[in-house]
């Protein structure tokens, strides 16, 4: 979990912004305190478990260290709650309490939420996250992620950003106007896709090196790249207990690069269908958003790519985190007043 | 001093704004159609002044016509099943002669001021409808119609299997597993009552199918399928409603998925000749769209190559004598290897099930836009 401040002011109506991940949960407030904490609820297995870690639920890294100790939930899969689990539901709402209790509401502050989903969410999925989390929240709305950035980013006119996030990959076209369901995408095959694709291609390479989930997830999270890499990528995975040096720079690739040929397709089919005097500036204009979007070599992998339709520029949101929750947050301290009373928990 | 540009910006997020809060009050109060047991809303004198000047705009023989039907509506007061708002207290037929008035074309409109409702009346029930919006509608956007009970079918089943995968996959076992699971995720809203035809290998001819769904007073009816196209290697979503077939393979699939029928012919003429229910083929498109829009896009989007033949309609017995709209869907190609390799994994089948469910979803959703109600298909299939 991390914080940082960012200098606002509060007032009786606290606003936030959250974006509720697959790999983490991020949070910004109107009073100026922002948060995230990676998206794992535990709770202590028995009594004994309970004693020792002295808390009935934790969070995050200290969730996830604790994992002997804990029923462990990473509540949200492709971005919603995942279903069949009333737990996964109570470890929602939980974490959408812990959420909010980091920026540190006043006694008696209203709290006013507005939560980044999916783009091409289900609506039975936003009601699921409107279940779980009205109960935090005074008021609370539901907004797709990619435009939350686009809103926070001021990027409402002909522009395409692309959320490359844990569970989901969300497309959003922007052209001066709230996006309609066309103008949205939502790819089911993102970080998650390609930690468990990395994890199978070092089960094959290395059979009788002990890798698992969490450590293919942690080396992509560190040297994840596409395209050409100077040098090699090598990490520590133990062989029958003892650290050894393993070469995993082509897994990494493939791995990588494996879900790149449905985000090219999907970004192309999009601007393929936004208005034809206006897709060169679209081309022009594309925004990666996400914790996927700091994969090296993306940018340039994806304008190659589209440059065979024409001028293509990527860039970066520079605060690839918390983009998210800043534009839940901008559009729920923009909302007029009378707005948030018909929406109110 | 504020630039144009400003202002326009400032228009710009104010309109944003708006609609994000729309969507949100819409999600809060959720566009089912169906309020909780117990919490019938009762019909409010806007809503039907609202209905009459949309009867009016859809070409309403005349006025008093229509008027006259609600206020025998009204009189009988027999509260149908499954309505809500202003049909609150229709009878399912007297529904379907009101509508089939509405959209007949006629010149007979008399105008506004000579109805009996006053002048304040009218403009209120015009400012009412000046938001909608202008696409075709469908009886139950018309009057609220909701949805409450869902019967599904798996289609064949015990001395039946339907039709085979080269490795040997059987139909009756996909479309059964499919079946179940759609059911448990359409159960987790606690509106709907959901019934499956058949939960486990058992054979059930298809007039025994139609008529459990009648007798569980089904709103919606869906039959799952899988097809089998020799010759064809990729896989491919079909999804029918009941009507005239549209090319030999739509009857040829019609024939093979009728064989179990026991309708004597004079039934099924005289169930023909109720197929002209408006409310029935309109739903039943509606439903089939949505249904199909929604299987081809979440297959599309995981990778799975999928052929979109589109929506269509044709003569398949089990959903001529199911009275509630009522859709068959082809969720794969057995003959294509790859969909048969996916249809032997259970995660897939569960993401079919879930998708079959967010069509549902989208259609109970849908407004009357048109927007899932016309799905075409792209790639089509070569005729047999």
């Amino acid at each position: 979990m991390s914080k940082a401040k960012t200098g606002l002011q509060s007032s009786n109506r606290l606003m936030l912004g959250i974006d509720l991940g697959t790999s983490r949960s991020v949070v910004c407030a109107s009073n100026g305190e922002r948060a995230w904490v990676d998206s794992y609820v535990g709770y202590p297995k028995d009594f004994v478990a309970r004693k020792v870690l002295g808390a009935s639920v934790l969070f995050g890294e200290e969730a996830l260290n604790n994992r002997q100790s804990l029923d462990l939930y990473r509540p949200l899969e492709h971005g919603v709650i995942r279903e069949g689990s009333s737990k996964n539901e109570q470890a929602i709402q939980d974490l959408a309490r812990h959420l909010i209790s980091l920026v540190k509401p006043e006694d008696g502050q209203s709290v006013s939420v507005a939560v980044g989903v999916p783009a091409e969410s289900f609506k039975n999925n936003k009601l699921a996250i409107r279940r779980c989390i009205g109960d935090a929240a005074d008021a609370l709305i539901v907004v797709s992620e990619p435009f939350a950035v686009a809103y926070g980013k001021n990027l409402l006119k002909d522009a395409l950003i692309i959320d490359l996030g844990g569970g989901t990959i969300d497309f959003c076209i922007t052209h001066g106007a709230m996006p309609e369901d066309d103008d949205q995408r939502t790819l089911a095959t993102a970080g998650d896709y390609i930690d468990q694709k990395l994890l199978e291609a070092l089960k094959e390479r290395y059979p009788k090196s002990s890798v698992t989930l969490n450590m293919a997830r942690r080396f992509k999270e560190q040297f994840s790249y596409v395209g050409e890499l100077e040098g090699g990528v090598e990490v520590d995975i133990p062989v029958d207990g003892k650290a050894t040096r393993h070469d995993i720079t082509e897994e990494m690739r493939a791995a990588c690069e494996s879900v790149l040929p449905s985000v090219i397709e999907t970004a192309a089919e999009l601007i393929s269908r936004s208005d034809p005097e206006y897709q060169d500036v679209v081309r022009r204009n594309i925004v990666l958003a996400g914790g996927g979007s700091q994969v090296r070599g993306l940018a340039e992998y994806i304008e190659r790519e589209l440059g065979a339709f024409g001028p293509c520029r990527v860039k970066r949101v520079d605060d690839v985190l918390y983009a998210g929750a800043e534009g839940c947050l901008a559009l729920a301290n923009d909302m007029p007043a009378e707005y948030w009373k018909d929406v109110a928990s | 001093m504020i630039t144009n540009a400003a202002k326009d910006e400032r228009k710009q997020r104010e309109a944003i704004l708006r609609r994000v809060y729309e969507d949100n009050v819409h999600l809060r109060e959720p566009g089912y159609r169906a309020s909780p047991r117990g919490r019938r809303r009762r019909p409010r004198a806007r809503s039907v002044l609202t209905g009459l000047v949309l009867l009016l705009a859809a070409g309403a023989p005349s006025y008093e016509h229509v008027a006259s039907q609600a206020q025998a509506v009204a009189v009988e007061g027999a509260p149908a099943r499954n309505v809500d708002g202003v049909a609150a207290g229709l009878t399912a037929g007297t529904a379907d002669r009101i509508v089939a008035a509405a959209v007949a074309p006629s010149a007979a409109i008399r105008p506004p001021g000579t109805n009996g409702f006053s002048a304040a009346d009218l403009a209120a029930a015009r400012n009412a409808s000046a938001d909608l919006p202008n696409g075709p509608m469908t009886v139950r956007d018309l009057f609220g119609l909701s949805v409450r009970t869902i019967v599904i079918d798996a289609g064949h089943g015990g001395r039946d299997p339907g039709t085979m995968g080269r490795r040997g996959t059987l139909e009756k076992d996909v479309t059964l597993d499919v079946a179940r699971s759609l059911k448990a995720i359409l159960e987790r809203n606690p509106e709907f009552r959901i019934f499956l035809v058949r939960d486990g290998d058992a054979f059930v001819t298809l007039n025994e199918r139609a008529a459990y769904a009648n007798s569980r007073d089904a709103d919606l009816f869906v039959s799952i399928h899988v097809n089998y196209v020799p010759g064809m290697s990729k896989n491919a979503v079909e999804t029918y409603y009941f009507g005239q077939y549209q090319d030999l393979r739509a009857r040829a699939l019609a024939q093979r998925e009728n064989q179990y029928s026991s309708y004597t012919i004079s039934e099924f003429e005289k169930l023909a000749s109720s197929m002209q229910n408006t409310m029935k083929l309109q739903e039943s498109a509606a439903l089939a769209a949505a249904i199909h829009g929604s299987l081809l896009r979440n297959m599309r989007r995981l990778n799975h190559v999928v052929l979109d033949t589109g929506v269509r309609s044709a003569p398949f017995v089990v959903l001529l004598g199911v009275k509630a709209p009522s859709v068959l869907v082809e969720i794969g190609n057995l003959s294509s290897v790859d969909a048969e390799q996916n249809l032997q994994n259970a995660e897939y089948r569960e993401e079919i099930a879930s998708y079959l469910a967010s069509g549902i979803t989208d259609y109970l959703n849908a407004t009357n836009d048109g927007k899932t109600h016309h799905v075409k298909g792209k790639d089509g299939i070569a005729k047999q």
